[in-house]
């Protein structure tokens, strides 16, 4: 419905959003290559199109993030360039507003650049870059804050920090618990399930735990 | 040329402000990679800056100014781009404006209604109606603020005014509940919009007021899409698609053009929204795919 519409409408700047979302639903499901498909093909879409700055800034995000994912960090780091670029350019030539969800800015496309580094294995840059994107968040971006912390628990768990790992993931739960966003809440179960593989006996990783249990309780109420 | 700028009153001003941050630049002994890494901008951005090609915003200008030159240089010659910039924009603004109102006259004579303003400018004998409407609304809005203890409205700049119907940051910032209180208040007025139309003659929305629709499912639209970042799926879902509802209810493909497209795209950004909170938020997609066709 949403693809007609845009397309009825010549609207090249919600046809690439809808694909960018596409390719994050694919990825999600497991479907990286499918996901890198709709997610370049958003891109250069978009690039050809009408689409707004702030789009493409977004567009070329998600890509970043996939290739990431699939370890490749040219593409990565070459799309989130893209992105800088293209958000660098939008305050002043976007007249619309965003047709995206939520907000995309400068700070979010920094917490992509974080997540990516820690999909690449660069955990300390990763969080260099996270908890500076965790500084300019507003607090009222409830779900990219959660994003943000989950990301930098993993990048913990990789080295083996599980007090850091349990903090971040407990910010996380926090956030979660009003969002209720299904993916970060699989995000930090299997982040604790990780924890206790490698120690499940300290207290943060009980902590984090017994908050998961009780955030199951309250869902079944 | 940058994107958007066109052909090409504003180049000698891109390009007073290229090769100003080009001299700079060399003066200073640095190389466009250096430059970014020193501004934290990369190299592309510098790059497009020094051609012209794609201007960065206020806020590398001030970077760049601040670190290149203790004068000023960069930051006044980009406030005359924005300057002229504006005026092209309020320019092009009254010519699509009238285009709009070419196009809207010719569909009321193919359909043999009278010949007024369908959606009345703020130039016109009408225009005075619909001014006195924005201020009434206006005045319903900062009292609807001032509920939530937010700043009035009236005193707000205009670039200011014009987001703020979508904004449901405000409230939460003020420590009030989302519970999209404006929304309600949108989707309200839509429904009785709607209750009033003749049976069968919704076509005539933009004799009674298309303006003022239009401009409620937008603004509901982007408060939805906005709320995104901290409403739970079963605060939003229910919205999204009472909105989706609201919108295929005043039968887009009734009504002219300048009515029709901008519902068409709030019944595509509220699918996508429901696409993506289906998938996204909630993981079930059996119900994106009845909603919105997704694979």
């Amino acid at each position: 419905m949403a693809l007609t519409a845009a397309t009825e409408t010549a609207n090249d700047d919600l046809a690439s959003f809808v694909l960018g979302v596409r390719a994050f639903h694919a990825t999600y499901r497991g479907r990286i290559r499918d996901g890198l498909d709709y997610a370049q093909g958003a891109a250069s879409y978009a690039a050809g199109g009408r689409a707004s700055n702030t789009t493409r800034a977004w567009l070329s995000a998600v890509a970043s993030e996939i290739f990431a994912a699939d370890g490749d960090g040219n593409r990565c780091r070459r799309y989130l360039d893209e992105a800088e670029a293209a958000l660098a350019v939008a305050a002043e030539h976007d007249d619309e507003p965003w047709v995206g969800l939520g907000v995309f800015d400068a700070a979010k496309l920094r917490a992509y650049r974080g997540g990516d580094l820690s999909r690449l294995g660069r955990h300390r840059e990763a969080q260099h870059e996270l908890t500076a994107a965790l500084d300019s968040l507003p607090k009222s971006a409830l779900k990219h804050r959660a994003t943000a912390y989950i990301d930098l628990a993993e990048t913990h768990l990789r080295l083996n920090e599980i007090e850091e790992v349990c903090g971040r993931a407990l910010a996380a739960l926090d956030l979660t618990e009003h969002t209720r966003h299904a993916d970060s809440l699989r995000r930090i179960k299997l982040l604790h399930a990780r924890a206790c593989g490698v120690d499940q006996k300290t207290a943060p990783v009980r902590r984090l735990g017994e908050r998961l249990l009780v955030f199951a309780g309250a869902g079944q109420q | 040329m940058s994107d958007t700028d066109g052909p090409d009153e504003l180049a000698p001003f891109r390009q007073t402000l290229a090769d100003l941050l080009t001299a700079l630049r060399k003066e200073a002994g640095l190389t466009q990679e250096q430059l970014g890494l020193r501004l934290g901008w990369a190299r592309a951005t510098v790059a497009g800056a020094e051609t012209g090609d794609r201007l960065p915003g206020e806020q590398f200008w001030a970077a760049a100014n601040d670190f290149l030159t203790p004068r000023g240089d960069l930051r006044s010659a980009y406030a005359q781009l924005a300057a002229a910039r504006q005026d092209r924009k309020q320019r092009l603004a009254r010519q699509a404006e009238a285009e709009r109102e070419a196009k809207v006259a010719r569909w009321r004579a193919a359909h043999n209604l009278p010949v007024t303003s369908a959606v009345p400018t703020r130039d016109t004998e009408a225009g005075e109606e619909v001014r006195q409407a924005d201020v009434e609304r206006d005045a319903r809005a900062d009292a609807r603020r001032t509920e939530f203890g937010l700043p009035p409205l009236m005193s707000q700049p205009a670039e200011r005014r014009q987001g703020w119907p979508a904004t449901f940051e405000d409230v939460a910032a003020a420590g009030g509940t989302p519970d999209v209180p404006r929304v309600a208040a949108g989707l309200a007025a839509l429904r009785g919009f709607c209750a009033a139309l003749p049976g069968g003659k919704n076509r005539q929305a933009v004799e009674t007021g298309g303006a003022e629709l239009v401009s409620e499912v937008r603004d509901t639209a982007l408060a939805h899409r906005r709320s995104y970042r901290y409403l739970s799926y079963e605060a939003l879902l229910p919205q999204a698609l009472a909105h989706l509802a609201a919108v295929i209810d005043l039968r887009p493909g009734w009504q002219p053009s300048a009515v029709r497209t901008p519902l068409v795209a709030a019944v595509g950004e509220m699918a996508a929204l429901v696409g993506a909170l289906t998938t996204l938020d909630m993981r079930i997609s059996g119900v994106a795919r009845a909603i919105s066709g997704w694979r």
